[in-house]
């Protein structure tokens, strides 16, 4: 639903259904229902990576379509991550407008973590400000900081890590 | 830097990632990393586009691929941890200063302190 620019009341006027409408009904829902969309991962087999270039996690899955209306988006994503060896990971997004893709975090990602064998939580949430209304594809990435695989637990049932990471991206203004 | 790597998908459930990695590393100048996700999906990365003749040869080095075989930096991890197995199956009263060391050595390289690493590995 989209947003209408609040109308500024005169004195005097007439208050008409289309006018309620526009600036009060589908103001509201546009408030209550903003652009969407998450994925929780319930997977048959984990995640794992030996790339040390950001890389797509999963290009199907993970990688959430939203059309918004020119306003702030958060982007968000929690899951537990471990390494065969002592070393980094970064986690990062890519948000392609079908042009020109950019990256939300940039230089080192987002976020990344000395992760060892005993797996870690990784998480972030971060505001994107400045995008156009428009649709884009919000591609979570992921790399390696040192030889050696990353493996992101994807609810498999594995023991110990039957952890179901989340990613979602919300128009937020 | 934002854009996708160049891509190849195979189909093949079992794989050692870090030894395909290995192998794709030193014959692909432009070889980016190995992903494994859901389903049997093996994904190959690649800083640019391959040749014909060099897709097919990594499709090769996937179908010829052994998960059995295991890289150096995985054999040293195995010896770390029966090392440590076998360490912490001995009473503390009666280990040896020799022990400790050695314990000291296996921990400190699964740390990443490198200079640790190869000591530790090399070890029993």
């Amino acid at each position: 639903m989209t947003w209408t620019t609040p109308r500024t009341w005169v004195t005097g006027e007439l208050v008409t259904s289309t006018i309620m409408n526009a600036h009060v009904r589908d103001n509201l829902d546009a408030l209550k229902a903003p652009p969407t969309e998450h994925y929780e991962a319930n997977e048959g087999s984990d995640y794992t990576t030996t790339s040390t270039s950001l890389v797509d996690v999963d290009s199907t899955n993970l990688a959430l379509s939203l059309t918004t209306y020119g306003g702030d988006v958060v982007i968000s994503f929690h899951g537990m991550i471990k390494r065969s060896a002592a070393g980094f990971v970064f986690l990062d997004v890519e948000i392609d407008d079908g042009d020109t893709p950019v990256m939300a975090g940039g230089d080192d990602g987002i976020v990344g973590s000395g992760v060892a064998t005993t797996p870690v939580c990784m998480g972030f949430t971060r505001l994107i400000t400045g995008l156009a209304a428009g649709s884009y594809v919000f591609s979570l990435q992921w790399r390696n900081g040192g030889a050696g695989t990353a493996t992101l637990y994807a609810g498999a049932g594995t023991t110990n890590g039957d952890v179901h990471p989340q990613f979602w991206v919300r128009e937020v203004s | 830097m934002a854009g996708k790597p160049f891509e190849l998908v195979f189909e093949k459930q079992q794989v050692n990632i870090e030894k395909l990695h290995e192998d794709l590393a030193a014959r692909f100048m432009s070889f980016v990393g190995v992903s494994t996700g859901p389903g049997v999906m093996l994904r190959l990365y690649f800083q640019t586009p391959l040749l014909p003749g060099e897709e097919l040869e990594a499709g090769t080095m996937v179908d010829l691929h052994d998960p059995a075989i295991l890289t150096d930096r995985q054999i040293k991890a195995q010896n770390q941890q029966a090392l440590l197995d076998q360490l912490v199956a001995i009473p503390w009263a009666a280990w040896t200063s020799q022990e400790k060391d050695d314990l000291l050595r296996v921990v400190a390289a699964q740390m990443g302190i490198d200079s640790f690493a190869d000591s530790a590995a090399g070890g029993k």
